[in-house]
């Protein structure tokens, strides 16, 4: 009697992978997968995005947007702590060779985690977009626009109102051109990322 | 260096053996990637909870597709027999993060969620371990 016919006797025998059927498998969902990232770059897909926990950076040669709100709030990121912010509503915007970037650190030292869109005249569209914005530079332009505005009182699609008698703006449309911004999170309800580049690269290569 | 192959794995401590068996006896790794491409998905927005929620739809997708596939992983450890269908949600669930969730936690959870899929569809279980107690 062979003693390789029956490992451990008694005990029910290890069970193992298919090695054909995992290659088999994981070759559509690959085929499936890349796919869905060339649809995402092509504009077919919206993709929702949604990034906090410290200070990233955001780099768009324009913006232009309407439905645009503005007014002083508190973000906490995750290390517990509370950080003044200007929260930030647009309600749907074009952006134009968007750039952001995130510095994260990995068990093997420093990240950057980029993502670019937006190049070659076909602009990022965003809807419902609310950034929790920590700083900003560029040259902007509003459409009527009520500064001073009690910030309970905004109207816009995201919903996002402050306390009572606090200060605001809140304008029709908004452009900004050269834009830099320090953000400790972006949320859109939608992102259609056209030419849509990531990158995970090592060290620091942030957008600006 | 006097034994031979036969004693390989009875020497070893008894509360070992039985996590060996009870690892063999189901699609371990496949699993194991899935909750961890789940949890890599659910993680990576960070987003402050009521700020999600005002997102409506789009903003939740993120964290429930994180979550399911790591309760797609945990079900396939349970439910050895049901491996083919948990493996193929699997594979499902982390293609749609890729436009639902930062495009699936960064690449990462959705690559992560794929290859355990794969594994789950692909394990096959030992003799006279298909009705586990």
């Amino acid at each position: 009697m062979p003693a390789s016919a029956s490992p451990a006797g008694g005990a029910p025998s290890a069970g193992r992978t298919g090695w054909g059927r995992f290659a088999v498998v994981l070759l559509a969902a690959l085929t499936a997968a890349a796919a869905m990232a060339f649809w995402t770059a092509r504009g077919g897909v919206a993709a929702s995005l949604a990034v906090s926990g410290h200070v990233f950076k955001v780099r768009a040669d324009r913006l232009e947007g309407t439905g645009f709100a503005q007014y002083p709030d508190t973000a906490a990121t995750a290390d517990g702590e509370v950080h003044p912010v200007a929260l930030t509503v647009i309600d749907s915007a074009e952006l134009e060779d968007l750039c952001q970037s995130a510095l994260v650190d990995t068990p093997v030292g420093q990240a950057t985690f980029l993502v670019r869109a937006g190049g070659d005249g076909r602009p990022v569209e965003a809807e419902h977009m609310v950034v929790d914005m920590h700083q900003l530079t560029g040259d902007a332009e509003f459409g009527d626009i009520e500064i001073g505005r009690d910030a309970s009182t905004l109207v816009n699609d995201s919903g996002r109102t402050g306390d009572p008698g606090g200060f605001a703006l809140q304008g029709r449309t908004v452009k900004i051109t050269g834009l830099r911004q320090r953000a400790y999170s972006v949320n859109a309800g939608t992102f259609t990322l056209t030419g849509l580049e990531l990158d995970l690269k090592r060290g620091d290569h942030e957008c600006f | 260096m006097t034994t031979g192959a036969d004693t390989r794995g009875r020497t070893e401590r008894p509360g070992r053996g039985r996590f060996r068996r009870w690892r063999r006896s189901r699609p371990f790794w496949g699993g194991l990637l899935v909750m961890a491409g789940g949890t890599v998905v659910a993680l990576a927005p960070l987003a402050p909870l009521p700020l999600i929620f005002q997102q409506g739809v789009a903003g939740v997708s993120g964290y429930t597709v994180g979550l399911l596939m790591a309760a797609v992983g945990v079900l396939s450890w349970a439910q050895p027999t049901q491996r083919v269908f948990f493996g193929l949600t699997a594979v499902l669930l982390s293609l749609f993060s890729f436009p639902a969730s930062n495009f699936g936690g960064f690449g990462v959870g959705m690559l992560l969620g794929l290859t355990g899929g794969a594994l789950l569809a692909a394990w096959i279980p030992g003799r006279g371990a298909d009705h586990p107690d």
